[in-house]
């Protein structure tokens, strides 16, 4: 029932990220005609949805609630008075970091997939149609980079104590990281830019004129993010053991 | 002494907010010859200092975080004190439900101001250092802007932490709001009414900075100031009426 623990403390998350994500896809997909018509330069439907969903608000409060449903563990626990009862369990602290930590992925997973049901669903009351594998192949590369950002939380959760601290933390590393990206050394390696590998700008397996991921996905790099986002939470299970409570 | 325990509750929160605009405002400062060309390679309309600041600080990252510290700082109160068993002291004190609300907003509104006031002087001082010059006059009319617009920030995650019990939902809550209102502001038939905060506190609004140099024009936005911080008070008061109404 370890799961169902960790699925109570971050489910008003991961509930109210999915039905936000799918508020926004929706309302992007609503306004379309006036939001395109407002456009300096034309936009076609496939355009604006990039635009719109992977580049602009959906990437943004994707990242965030990423970051978000990294936020807790047995720290924060603690800082309730609850984690003696957690701890308490007839279990190890590694198995819930563990469950803590697949439970918070699942999350992830749920947010990133919701662009992908919702868009090509919605598109068609407008007269409008939007390709299911594009929409899965973005969800797929949200999974795969939101997994680091849920991870670095998620390790930073369980390293410093203060509330929010974790997120506070982990908002202006991630800007940090994005000025470090800009920097000519790590132009040599695009696939280090997380920011452009979560919706394929300037990416080779997107193209730029269409919008449209046109070759096939970065399975090496999204591999890596996997293994990097399974150190972080070994790292975390690590740091919990040797913890004094 | 209630003001002091809202300090006490909010302090790490605040200090760990004002050490991270600090720094970003001296890293964007200090290593301006670094940082200045990826800047200007990505941004057209960066051509020189001022608008360097004004694309890195006043209106573009740092300005992000302080909008996102307030969301951080908005967080907390008698739904904070119910989950870690604390409720009953708090409400056990001689004061009222109004008192506690008020005293918490009020400590807020203060740091909001007080982390507005870091990047006109550490900018301007840091500049100096690096013989760039940006006048001090630049800064100062960020601060009133910076203010009013991370109190209206401030105010949604507060109105958040009073309707939702959960703390991590409230942040989301807050976060996926703020979102929304900045998208919505974005609506052709919304545009003209200028209700885009973060614009607002960048002085991207109309008639405050031109925007081929980034100057200010000389035209304050007093009608946007007083519209913004009505919006934060009126958020404040509705979260004082629920809290006295609320069963805890």
């Amino acid at each position: 029932m370890l799961w169902y623990k960790s699925w109570r403390e971050i489910r008003v998350v991961a509930l109210g990220g999915v039905a936000a994500m799918a508020v926004a896809c929706v309302m992007i997909v609503w306004f379309e005609q006036a939001m395109r018509s407002n456009q300096e330069i034309p936009l076609s439907y496939v355009a604006y949805l990039w635009k719109s969903v992977y580049n602009s608000i959906g990437r943004d409060m994707f990242l965030f609630l990423c970051v978000i449903l990294g936020g807790g563990g047995l720290l924060q626990e603690k800082a309730k008075g609850t984690a003696g009862f957690t701890l308490s369990l007839p279990v190890s602290r590694g198995q819930i970091v563990f469950w803590r930590a697949v439970m918070g992925f699942v999350g992830v997973v749920a947010i990133a997939l919701t662009p992908a049901i919702v868009l090509p669903l919605v598109s068609p009351y407008l007269k409008e149609a939007y390709p299911l594998s594009q929409a899965l192949g973005f969800s797929l590369l949200w999974m795969g980079c939101g997994t680091v950002f849920y991870a670095f939380t998620f390790l930073l959760a369980h390293v410093l104590e203060g509330e929010y601290t974790a997120i506070l933390v982990t908002i202006p590393s991630m800007m940090l990281y994005g000025v470090l990206n800009s920097l000519p050394w790590f132009e040599h390696f695009p696939m280090l830019n997380i920011f452009h590998l979560v919706n394929g700008e300037d990416m080779p397996f997107f193209d730029e004129g269409a919008h449209l991921l046109s070759g096939p996905l970065p399975w090496l790099p999204m591999l890596m993010l996997l293994m990097i986002a399974c150190a972080l939470v070994f790292a975390s299970s690590r740091r919990m053991r040797l913890r004094d409570f | 002494m209630l003001w002091y325990k809202s300090w006490r509750e909010s302090r790490v929160r605040f200090l760990l907010s004002a050490a991270l605009i600090a720094g970003m405002c001296l890293m964007y400062s200090l290593f301006e010859s670094r940082l200045y060309p990826g800047v200007a390679h990505e941004t057209p309309r960066v051509r020189n200092y001022i608008q360097y600041i004004h694309w890195t600080v006043f209106g573009g990252a740092t300005r992000g975080i302080l909008q996102l510290s307030c969301l951080l700082l908005g967080l907390g109160g008698l739904q904070r004190d119910r989950s870690q068993g604390t409720l009953g002291y708090t409400l056990a004190l001689p004061v009222s439900r109004t008192m506690l609300v008020l005293q918490r907003a009020g400590i807020g509104l203060a740091q909001v101001f007080v982390l507005s006031l870091f990047p006109p002087f550490l900018v301007t001082g840091a500049s100096l250092l690096m013989h760039q010059h940006l006048p001090l006059a630049y800064g100062l009319p960020f601060i009133p802007l910076w203010t009013i617009g991370g109190f209206t920030t401030y105010a949604l995650s507060f109105l958040c932490s009073v309707l939702i019990p959960s703390e991590y939902g409230a942040l989301a809550c807050a976060y996926v709001i703020y979102i929304f209102t900045l998208a919505a502001a974005r609506h052709p038939r919304i545009a003209g009414y200028h209700l885009h905060v973060a614009d607002f506190m960048s002085g991207n609004a109309p008639h405050q900075l031109d925007p081929h140099t980034t100057l200010w024009t000389g035209m304050y936005p007093m009608a946007p100031l007083f519209g913004f911080f009505a919006a934060g008070l009126f958020m404040v008061a509705a979260a004082t009426l629920v809290t006295r109404r609320q069963d805890l």
